[in-house]
């Protein structure tokens, strides 16, 4: 029993650094190929940590080995254009002025319903509105409206341009957070000097915002919504 | 390029590991080649206190062996020679004719996981 729950430490430290190696892509932006692997992984790391005959590097070595590989050929990918379409094929357009292209679909074998249900996800529901549609490498489908249906932007109505930097958490559970000071162009001293004007200490605070105009918006612990003193 | 140079790092590792798995298999299964042979001496030559003192030591050699094996080889095969050198003192002892059938047993089992351990195509396959 112990050894099982040896191994699965072991395991577990293995998958998080190879999960970690092999970076930061979710889910749904793997390509299948790097799925595949995924999917690999998880049951190579199942055998290895549920059987005790078998020693536990006879685990290891497989994941290693997939992981690296993984790495090396993202980076021969990344260096080869022909190399990339090889292995993650090519995106393809799917739909051009609102007319599905069905060879495209025959040849991705995409039903009209699967096609109809990614431009749903992004919000269309008449195809007549597409301009242009094109499935990723991923199986994702990128989707640009004509621009008759496109939402009206600041650009488009010639409004200035308002945007600012979202604010930045400089306290979080009491801790100053020296990557948010470095954000928001403010220096502990600074901040603390702030703080004192409050009558707050870092500890005392459950998180505290500095927006982009440089006021403070702060959460004290132990009370109910915001307080922005 | 962090990772990549970690990569070919690990496969780096992987290939030096595996190469030093079967060198020390190697160096370990002549040791115990060695052994056997001195128990085989010993049988022949009718030496009982040579052949138990040789079986002793069989046993404490593959004791040590045995541990480090299993980082690299399945259970299975070590258990077979573990239980084969168990049965090596019974047997002398019952006067059986297998004992120096039982001695190649032993050999052979160790060049099996020997010969398993080097890549060749068909165990590849």
């Amino acid at each position: 029993m112990l050894i099982v729950f040896i191994r699965g430490i072991i395991v577990y430290v293995l998958v998080i650094f190879a999960t970690r190696i092999m970076g930061k892509r979710q889910l749904g932006e793997l390509s299948p190929s790097e799925l595949v692997i995924t999917i690999l992984i998880s049951n190579i790391a199942t055998l290895s940590m549920e059987d005790p005959s078998m020693p536990i590097i006879t685990g290891i070595i497989p994941i290693l080995t997939l992981v690296c590989l993984d790495i090396l050929a993202s980076y021969a990918v990344l260096k080869s254009r022909k190399l990339r379409h090889l292995i993650s094929g090519r995106p393809k357009v799917i739909i051009s002025n609102g007319k599905i292209d069905q060879q495209v679909m025959k040849e991705l074998r995409f039903t009209i319903d699967d096609v109809c249900a990614s431009l749903r996800t992004s919000g269309i529901f008449d195809i007549s509105e597409v301009q242009y549609a094109v499935v990723e490498t991923t199986g994702t489908i990128s989707v640009l409206q004509k621009a008759d249906y496109l939402p009206l932007t600041q650009k488009t109505a010639a409004v200035p341009e308002s945007a600012k930097n979202p604010p930045q958490a400089v306290i979080s559970d009491g801790d100053i957070i020296a990557s948010g000071m470095a954000g928001a162009n403010i220096d502990e001293n600074a901040l603390r000097k702030e703080l004192k004007k409050k009558h707050y200490s870092p500890e005392d605070i459950l998180l505290c915002l500095l927006d982009a105009d440089g006021r403070l918006k702060i959460i004290p612990k132990n009370e109910n919504g915001a307080d922005s003193r | 390029m962090k990772r990549i140079i970690v990569s070919i790092v690990i496969i780096a590792l992987i290939v030096a590991l595996g190469c030093s798995a079967i060198a020390y298999i190697d160096s370990n299964n002549t040791r115990l080649y060695g052994h056997i042979d001195e128990i085989l001496s010993a049988y022949s030559e009718g030496n009982d206190a040579e052949l138990r003192a040789e079986i002793g030591e069989l046993n404490r050699f593959f004791d040590k062996y045995e541990k480090w094996l299993s980082i690299i080889v399945n259970e299975e095969p070590l258990n077979d020679i573990s239980a084969s050198i168990s049965r090596l003192m019974p047997m002398y002892e019952s006067d059986s004719d297998e004992f120096t059938a039982e001695c190649e047993v032993i050999r052979s089992y160790a060049a099996k996981i020997q010969k398993n351990e080097v890549p060749a195509w068909y165990r590849i396959f």
